[in-house]
């Protein structure tokens, strides 16, 4: 990095060099950017990452980002309480919720069964799930794991782990989206979506 | 220039925001990576086939000396379905290929490519795991030129009866060159082991193993493996921990 600059932009650039996606020159074009942006918008930048930090965290129910110790989904009454829909993480949630056609509650995994990253039952939210099958009324779980590989045996392992439980198990339907040209469609999406065919 | 091979893939890692870079082990090149430009947003190219258990052909562009290759397009040929559908198997697949992966040298081990497509297979046929495993370990070591020696004593080379294996010299022991690190094994451990090596893994299902010993000839290849590979393999630990009993279905 040039050292014609203070140490302080330097300490910048450093920090959003780290961020992904940025390398170190648009770390600087971005440090600089802000260095002639008025003081007031550079500080209130500065305050919500702060705030980020410090208010953000995990709903003590369905880990999803809280700002209390739960989330604005689990405080809501209107939400529908017997039903669960698990997603990979918030991201995934918050795709779901732009949706708008579901209005149950949420529990988010924070991670796939990935054991060549050493992700196995323990380290994503599954014992979370079935202790909060334990004490809520559910009747419907949901799972709106992505058709990957990792989130097909997530799935899967999902299912087993249900099977002691009550409750109606189904899991988003996989096929052609709107809007593709069925020509060009995989094989495997193809059989998916000939299996999952619905009566009309 | 363009090349054309069958692979499939070992791992993958992210590059910037939207590449992938993708190790490949195909039988005409062994373990080769190559970076799949806009893999991650590309809804057309490489959709659903640039995931594990997936055999297909690969279109690579250019082969300069020094330059990762780039992976232009794929046609998928087959996929090993089951495996994504069962947990237990996804995972003992996952650590097929990560054993795989720290084997197959860079440019070598088209050899592996068989293999591990026969061991996929067998896998969805319903196979059975327990034995599947020691066998792929023992049939990965012997093709990348680390089969144990167990015919004769890896000490004092003479063919006297093996008490013991050492994970360091990599072979049987005698009884007359027996020391405390070396672990003891018995004839029966032994001889599952000689048969792992020897047998096709499209016949193992015809040999009937007590439980212990299958257990004991496991943890002794798994120990030398990591022995011989200098660090833990992530899958492993996965594995031994969804085997231990949080799935009903198992074999």
């Amino acid at each position: 990095m040039s050292k014609v600059f203070p140490k302080v932009l330097e300490r910048v650039v450093q920090n959003l060099a780290r961020l992904p996606g940025l390398g170190e020159k648009s770390a600087t074009r971005l440090a600089l950017f802000l260095l002639g942006q008025p003081k007031e918008e550079t500080q209130e930048l500065a305050h919500s990452l702060l705030e980020l930090v410090e208010k953000v965290r995990l709903c003590k129910r369905c880990f999803n980002f809280a700002e209390g110790e739960w989330c604005r989904f689990c405080l809501d009454p209107e939400r529908n309480k017997s039903q669960i829909c698990i997603v990979e993480d918030p991201a995934a949630l918050s795709a779901i919720e732009e949706s708008k056609a579901y209005k149950g509650l949420y529990h988010v995994l924070h991670g796939l069964l990935s054991p060549r990253d050493g992700l196995g039952p323990r380290e994503i939210k599954i014992e979370a799930l079935l202790e909060r099958l334990e004490r809520e009324p559910v009747e419907e779980i949901l799972i709106a794991l992505s058709p990957t590989v990792a989130g097909e045996a997530t799935a899967a392992y999902l299912v087993e782990c249900l099977k002691p439980y009550s409750v109606k198990v189904t899991r988003i339907a996989c096929g052609i989206p709107m809007g593709m040209d069925i020509r060009y469609a995989d094989q495997l999406t193809l059989k998916r979506a000939l299996e999952a065919r619905q009566r009309l | 220039m363009r090349l054309v091979t069958k692979a499939l893939v070992l791992n993958r890692f992210e590059v910037g925001e939207s590449d992938l870079l993708v190790v490949l082990l195909s039988p005409k090149w062994g373990r080769f990576a190559v970076m799949a430009k806009g893999a991650r947003r590309s809804k057309r190219r490489f959709v659903n086939a640039l995931e594990p258990f997936t055999v297909f052909r690969a279109h690579i562009r250019g082969n300069r000396p020094g330059l990762i290759p780039f992976l232009d397009q794929i046609d998928p040929l087959e996929y090993w379905e089951p495996l994504r559908q069962d947990p237990y198997r996804f995972v003992l697949a996952s650590y097929a290929t990560e054993l795989t992966e720290a084997f197959a040298r860079p440019q070598v081990g088209g050899n592996l490519f068989p293999l591990l497509c026969g061991f996929f297979d067998l896998l969805c046929q319903g196979g059975p795991p327990d034995l599947l495993k020691p066998a792929l370990e023992i049939k990965l070591l012997c093709l990348s030129g680390f089969a144990p020696e167990l015919s004769r004593c890896v000490r004092c080379q003479r063919p006297r009866p093996l008490r013991g294996f050492s994970l360091e010299e990599g072979g049987g022991v005698c009884g007359y060159c027996l020391r405390e690190s070396d672990t003891s094994i018995s004839p029966q451990v032994l001889s599952l082991l000689k048969t792992l090596e020897k047998y096709p893994l499209s016949k193992l299902e015809r040999i009937c193993v007590p439980k212990d010993r299958l257990k004991i000839g496991s943890s002794l290849l798994e120990n030398f493996l990591v022995r011989i590979l200098g660090h833990d393999l992530k899958s492993l630990r996965i594995w031994k921990e969804i085997k231990g009993g949080e799935i009903g279905e198992q074999t």
